[in-house]
């Protein structure tokens, strides 16, 4: 009888898949990757894929894609959206590469259609929706933080070609822009539970508790929308919706190292959401015989192995429905060792940033980029500066020890105060084994007296730099490939590049701040000053000199007149 | 606007009184300063320390920590590495340990090039990273322990090193740190500190090519505090904080009162100036207890050399102090109470990591008696400008009486004349002032010719410095007797104006950085100023002789050289006389030399500051007291 | 005469030169004081840089030269090295120093043959007075609260009024005005118009407020640099010390303008009336009406 339900609930969806005009699926998954660092990768992904071209009535009638989401990308004519809020630092040393990079605070990409006239209005309108839709201050995007670079972004999905003009992507309808000052929390993560089919009562969604999500080293929740082809010939296209949950977790700060799904989140597993298709955990075991030793509690369903770019990955597989058919199930993985550190094989790429000189006048930024590689690696290193920062282009020096690198390209655009960014793009080679330390100056400038924040002066924050690079091999890599939808596409994927695009650390910086009080004070001790001037240059301008006797003032009069009235008396009696 | 168009200005009754009482109302001032500054350690005079900073939220937090048996094992295990390498720092232990607590672990290579003896020294620093978790690597919190050697002349800070260690392990378990968290052990005291904050920040502070500090692996984000410990044994019974920074500049008074309160908190014994808090009944002993207290910090200030590894941090914009813990002499027990001692780290950094911006609420200028109360500047301040004041006063009525003099000469002419010889004669005037400032330039930029100078003579570098500044010192002593000239009074006076008013400029400038070293140049060199001669000489008495040759005593070099003889008479009192005197003699040669290395490579200014400005102005004056004036 | 001043263009010369070739070279030239938005090196090279880039200077907010001046900058950066460049900046200061030498020279020579003109004037007819300086009396100032206004329009015709037989003087008080009034100030400005006070070394004899100034003056400029330190590196003091500063060296111009104004003023009277110079006697005394 009880495996009677789960039969019948798969008819009855393959019922429904058959019957209803949508073609759209929906596939859950959690990838779970302990790391040599003591720290574990957890990576909530959901998928929907629906199978319709885009066009203005295509959200009016939506099934499993949310429709709050379908209205906003539709209104807006979107061609492609990345939006993500994160919240720590990702460290690409310890930890590799993740699925999707993403930098602290708030960060948005969108592809606008082509055939848009005004881009910065849809920019307007979308980042406001978005900010209403998932309660993340987003609307404090403007065109004084946006740019759009030229070499970083390409679009990921179809792009529209219908115009017969085969021309190179115009990154004039590309937006892009961070805000590192956001905070995510649950406000943020109750609007994203809420865009899912099953919302938060079933499937892996239940186990997305904000108590335990936002307890750990690194979260980050993130909405990716593309047009993908259908079919290898791409004569179909179809439209997907990724939304990630990124999680870092940190088994050194308890007791054993052993750790399990209820201890990350919470709960157990009660069932599989009913509207998916695919409804899977995976546990990137690899580590397991190398390095440390473990043993997952229960069995899993499958262990695949995953050959990419030369890397060899097991995985093994937990079906959920299978599992949670006998009820409430749960993964352990319990440690026949104590802590030890793991053995970590570095990842080819990394880069770090910081600023360098101290005082509130001038400052240096400089980033530096590691390149682990035998061979040498052409990387685009885009920093978005704002525009109370402002940077010299001929400061810029390229060093690689003491050898200068000259970039391949460059692109620079100059900001304008309170209008927009400073925007550099430089298309790097790096040498093998080297570190290239890019740096460039900058001055701290001065701000109008209402625009520094309220309360505390924690300082301004500068979002972080990105660098894109397709790296030849994948060690540490584990991001899906272009044209895959779920982390099963993400299985022996070997290409002939892979693609990251690393965030480097935010920056915060004190700017000169004016006393508070000096409004009033300038005011007054300035027009006295103006007052000084002008009486002096006034009087001499209007007036001459003259002489004139001394009138003796009233007390030497009385007493001349009292002398008078009695040396005369005198005089008269003598 | 009467005033600045009024021709009746300058005969005022104002003026006339000031002329009539110059004298007595310029020692008035500087009797008055001296008697304030006395008067600054009465009770009455100090206010009781506070927090300013809300955020800190000082001692609020539960505190968890109980560091005692894990310090115990890291200061054995310590002790027997220190005992295997006794001369260098044990590197591969300290990043070893603190790998194996999961810590970010970074070493830091530095050269420094001894700029007079082209020798290379080189060290290394060991740090480690605590990354807060759900945290950007914004901003960091440094905790830092100078290494010394188990021979090394000064304390030892093994405890100190043990007591990190049992910190990183504990922060490394916990979930609420809003900064990250740099551990720092640093060797060749100050030397590796300045490298690793020079190599942070990107900047050399002194002069190029001397310390090497080269790059570092790792950052943190800004750096918003730091704490320096120097634990001196396993059981401390009393903690001394200390202050005093680099260039005499001081840390946030907020920090000194968190440190303060939660040593207190804790029932350790709080110290300042390794003097504690005593109340005596007797009026006078209180006062001149805290008097005492006083004259300390304000003569440990006015050196410009930190007391600690702290002192360095002060330049960047970062808050610093140093925890000196002591043992209670002749005890030597076997528990230790690290602790109530690892307690009160842990308070200070929960607090710290609170903050949301840097100290700024709280004073930065101030003046302490005593662990709780304190002297703010306002109140300091007023001392140093009455004595200035002394000095205004008697420049503008030198002044006055210039005018006053010019304007009954040219009654004697009816008709207004072009005359040749009416006035000041300018060019005099400017040049003597830049060949005196030149002349201060030259003699601050000359340790490196005297030195090179020395090496081909083969001299040891304290001995050419020594000797070249002696040789430099009697060339000025001479200098006006051999160009022997004649000046008129007029420009002579006018000459004695202008370094009056730049002598208090400068007094005032060197006040808002360092008040300690502006307070001890004025009481020496004020007074003397007014009583100096400047008159015809014709009218020269004996006496009015005499007195210019005083000045000769307050050459920079001799004054420097008397008080250096005085504090070694006071420390080595009980030794005979000519070994008192050779004592002081090699003390001289060396504290000119530490006072040059240290401004090439720490950017200590008071060697440059001094001989380029108060140089000049006493070689002004004695070339006027040395001319024949007309 | 010819001598001295050979010998004080070298020494001057070579100071510049070896300020310019010392470590303290890129600290003066990024001190505040020294250079503003208006007139920085680095801003120039900045432009410059773009220019060549393809970049255009002036879509961006650093660079403010003229078209013109962004062309010469470019040539001079292309085609000279950096050593002629610095003799080039010595070279113009030197050049500056000659023609304001000459300018004294000229003026001196005309006041001394003015003066001998009017003393015979003097001498040959005591009632004869100038009633054309009455005329705007009857004018109503409107006092605008902004410096701007101060600097362009106030006091430009007042002053031409005033001084129109003393263009020299005219030119001085402009260049003070501006200097005082002016956005972004620097230490140039100043040292412009005070290197031409000696050409009124008979004006000090009637000058009220040469200690205060001088003391603020020199005062100021010593500590300016002092609170500027506090306030941006120390983070111990705040804006309002700077601000305190800059305005006391503001206030302390004006003082000294409206002084040397005033004796010019009271050196006419005394030249035109012959009176002792000593103004203040018993029986009368001067009045500003």
């Amino acid at each position: 009888m009880h495996f009677k339900i789960p039969l019948l609930s798969f008819i009855f969806i393959t019922f429904i898949k058959c019957v209803s005009p949508q073609n759209d699926f929906f596939d859950e998954e959690l990838m779970l990757k302990p790391l040599p660092s003591n720290h574990v990768y957890a990576y909530f992904q959901f998928t929907t894929v629906w199978e319709t071209t885009k066009d203005v009535t295509t959200f009016q009638h939506s099934h499993l894609f949310p429709r709050g989401l379908g209205e906003i990308i539709s209104r807006h004519n979107v061609d492609e959206l990345h939006l993500t809020l994160t919240k720590g630092l990702w460290h690409y040393q310890k930890w590799g590469y993740p699925y999707h990079d993403a930098g602290p605070g708030a960060e948005i990409t969108t592809w606008f259609h082509k055939d848009v006239k005004n881009v910065d209005d849809e920019w307007k309108g979308l980042t406001n929706a978005l900010a209403g839709l998932f309660c993340a201050s987003l609307n404090f995007v403007n065109p004084a933080n946006s740019v759009s670079p030229e070499y970083t972004f390409r679009p990921t999905g179809v792009v529209d070609r219908s115009g017969g003009v085969v021309d190179s992507v115009n990154s004039s309808h590309l937006r892009y822009s961070s805000l590192p000052r956001e905070i995510v929390c649950t406000e943020n993560l109750t609007p994203f539970k809420k865009l899912l089919p099953c919302d938060s009562k079933k499937g892996l969604a239940t186990l997305l508790n904000s108590a335990y999500i936002h307890n750990t080293n690194y979260h980050s929740i993130g909405i990716h929308f593309r047009v993908i082809c259908s079919n290898t010939i791409c004569t179909k296209t179809s439209l997907e919706l990724r939304q990630s949950v990124s999680l870092i977790y940190d088994t050194v700060t308890d007791v054993s190292q052993d750790w399990s799904i209820r201890k990350f989140f919470g709960m157990g597993i009660r069932r599989a959401c009913p509207l998916a298709t695919l409804s899977n955990i995976y546990i990137d075991i690899s580590s397991n015989n190398t390095n440390q030793i473990y043993e997952l509690v229960p069995s899993p369903s499958a262990k695949i192995v995953s050959l990419r770019g030369g890397q060899l990955n097991e995985i093994a597989v937990y079906d959920i429905r299978s599992h949670s058919s006998k009820g409430i199930f749960n993964i352990q993985v319990l440690y026949n060792t104590t802590h030890t550190a793991g053995l970590n094989y570095p990842s080819i790429l990394y880069a770090n940033r910081y600023i360098i000189g101290y005082g509130q006048e001038r400052g240096s930024l400089v980033t530096k980029i590691y390149n682990n590689y035998w061979q040498t690696l052409d990387i685009i290193l885009l920093e978005s500066i704002p525009w109370y920062l402002p940077v010299y282009l001929h400061s810029v020096t390229i060093t690689c020890g003491t050898k200068n690198i000259i970039p391949l390209a460059q692109r620079y655009l100059p900001g304008k105060e309170r209008k927009s960014p400073y925007y550099l793009e430089f298309i790097l080679r790096l040498p093998p084994q080297s570190v290239t330390k890019f740096s460039i100056e900058m001055d701290y400038s001065f701000l109008k007296w209402q625009e520094y924040p309220p309360d505390a002066n924690h300082g301004f924050y500068m979002g972080p730099a990105i660098i894109t690079a397709l790296l030849p091999i994948a060690r540490n890599y584990t991001a899906l490939p272009l044209d895959g939808s779920t982390i099963t596409s993400s299985f022996n994927a070997s290409r002939e590049g892979y693609l990251v695009q690393l965030r480097t650390e935010s920056l915060l910086i004190s700017l000169p701040t004016p006393d508070f009080s000096m409004p009033y004070n300038v005011i007054c001790l300035a027009c006295t000053a103006v007052a000084l001037a002008f009486g002096p240059l006034h009087n001499i301008s209007t007036k001459r000199l003259v002489l004139k006797r001394v009138e003796m003032d009233w007390k030497e009069k009385l007493l001349s007149f009292l002398m008078k009235k009695i040396v005369k008396p005198k005089k008269k009696e003598e | 606007m009467g005033l600045l168009t009024d021709p009746r200005a300058g005969s005022g009754k104002i003026i006339k009184f000031l002329l009539k009482w110059e004298r007595p109302l310029c020692f008035f001032l500087y009797i008055s300063g001296i008697v304030w500054v006395l008067l600054l350690a009465l009770p009455i005079f100090n206010d009781n320390t506070y927090f300013s900073e809300n955020a800190l939220l000082p001692g609020l937090v539960t505190k968890e920590s109980n560091l005692e048996q894990i310090t115990k094992q890291y200061y054995t295990y310590l002790i027997n590495e220190m005992k295997r390498y006794p001369d260098v720092m044990p590197y591969a232990w300290l990043a070893a340990k603190l790998n194996q607590l999961h810590l970010d672990v970074f070493t830091h290579n530095f050269t420094l090039i001894y700029p007079f003896q082209e020798q290379r020294f080189t060290g290394q620093n060991i740090y480690g990273i605590i990354r807060a978790p759900r945290a950007a690597s914004t901003e960091a919190i440094v905790v830092s322990v100078p290494f010394r050697p188990i021979h090394s002349i000064y304390l030892d800070t093994a405890p100190s090193i043990a007591l990190l260690l049992a910190f990183a392990k504990f922060c490394r378990k916990q979930k609420y740190w809003a900064k990250d968290i740099i551990f720092l052990i640093t060797e060749h005291e100050q030397l590796g500190i300045q490298a690793w904050l020079d190599a942070y920040h990107g900047v050399t502070s002194g002069n190029g090519g001397v310390l090497i500090s080269g790059d570092l692996p790792g950052r943190a984000g800004s750096i918003q505090t730091a704490i320096n410990l120097e634990l001196h044994s396993m059981k401390i019974a009393s903690i001394d904080v200390k202050i005093e920074g680099l260039n005499g500049r001081l840390p946030n008074l907020d920090l000194f009162n968190l440190a303060q309160n939660m040593i207190a908190k804790e029932g350790i014994r709080q110290s300042f100036q390794r003097r504690f808090d005593v109340k005596y009944k007797n009026k006078f002993k209180n006062w001149w207890y805290h008097f005492n207290t006083l004259l300390m910090m304000i003569t440990s200030q006015a050196t410009g050399i930190p007391t600690g590894n702290h002192g360095l941090f002060h330049r960047f914009g970062i808050e610093a102090i140093t925890l000196e813990g002591f043992e209670k002499p002749g005890q030597q027990s076997s528990d230790g109470n690290f602790y109530q001692v690892g307690r009160i780290v842990e308070s200070i950094v929960r607090s710290l990591n609170n903050l949301l911006e840097r100290f700024h609420q709280s004073y930065f200028f101030y003046l302490l008696p005593s662990t709780d109360t304190y002297i703010s500047i306002g109140l300091y301040i007023r001392s140093l400008v009455l004595i200035i004041g002394g000095i205004f006063v008697k420049a503008f009525s030198m002044w006055q009486r210039l005018q006053v003099s010019a304007s009954t000469e040219d009654k004697k002419n009816i008709v207004v004349k072009q005359s040749k010889d009416d006035g000041f004669d300018i060019g005099i005037i400017t040049s003597e002032i830049l060949w005196a400032h030149i002349c201060g330039v030259t003699i601050a930029t000359s340790p490196f010719a005297l030195t090179y100078v020395g090496k081909k003579l083969d001299f040891r570098t304290e001995d050419s410095i020594y000797f070249g500044f002696v040789v430099i010192t009697i060339l000025t002593l001479i200098w006006p007797f051999y160009f022997k000239r004649q000046m008129k009074y007029k420009n002579a006076a006018l000459i004695c104006v202008i370094a009056l008013v730049e002598l208090g400029t400068v007094l005032m400038c060197i006040a808002m950085h360092n008040f300690s070293l502006a307070l001890l140049v004025a009481v020496i060199y004020v007074p003397y100023v007014f009583i100096l001669p400047i008159m015809p000489k014709q009218n020269f008495t004996k006496f009015h002789r005499m007195l210019s040759f005083g000045w000769v005593s307050l050459h920079p070099f001799m004054i420097a050289s008397l008080i250096i003889m005085c504090y070694t008479y006071v420390n080595f009192s009980s030794d005979s006389l000519p070994l008192i005197l050779f004592r002081g003699y090699r003390a001289i040669k060396q504290a000119f030399v530490f006072s040059i290395v240290d401004s090439m490579i720490y950017g200590n200014w008071l060697y440059n500051v001094t001989i380029s400005t108060m140089f000049p102005i006493w070689f002004l004056f004695w070339n006027i007291l040395c001319s024949n004036i007309l | 005469m010819k001598k001295q001043w050979l010998s004080n263009f070298i020494l001057a010369g070579i100071i510049r030169f070896l300020l310019m070739n010392s470590e303290y070279q890129k600290v003066i030239s990024d001190r505040v004081e020294v250079s503003t938005a208006l007139n920085s090196w680095k801003r120039v090279t900045e432009g410059v840089y773009l220019y060549n880039c393809g970049i255009d200077p002036y879509t961006g907010d650093l660079f403010h030269e003229t078209p013109i001046g962004l062309y010469v900058f470019n040539f001079i950066q292309q085609h000279l090295s950096q050593w002629i460049l610095f003799c080039l900046f010595v070279f113009t200061d030197l050049l500056t120093a000659v023609f304001l030498g000459l300018t004294a020279k000229q003026y001196a020579t005309e006041l001394i043959s003015k003066q001998k003109i009017e003393e015979k004037l003097c001498n040959e007819n005591k009632e004869t007075r100038n009633d054309a300086s009455i005329v705007y009396t009857s004018m109503i100032w409107l006092f605008i609260a902004s410096f701007q206004i101060n600097v362009s329009l106030l006091y430009i015709v007042p002053l031409a009024l005033r001084l129109r037989h003393d263009p020299m003087l005219l030119a001085f008080s402009y260049l003070a005005i501006i200097a005082i009034f002016k956005s972004y100030p620097c230490i140039g400005d100043v040292g412009f118009y005070m290197s031409l006070l000696p050409l009124w070394k008979h004006l000090f004899q009637y000058t009220q407020q040469g200690f205060t100034v001088g003391c603020f003056m020199l005062f100021c400029t010593v500590f300016a640099p002092t609170v500027w330190y506090q306030w941006i590196y120390s983070r111990s003091a705040n804006a309002n010390f700077y601000f305190g500063v800059t305005l006391a060296f503001a206030i302390a111009q004006i003082f000294f303008l409206t002084d040397i104004l005033f004796a010019s003023v009271k050196h006419e009277f005394a030249v035109r009336h012959g009176i002792n110079k000593d103004i203040s006697g018993n029986t009368a005394k001067l009045l500003l009406e």
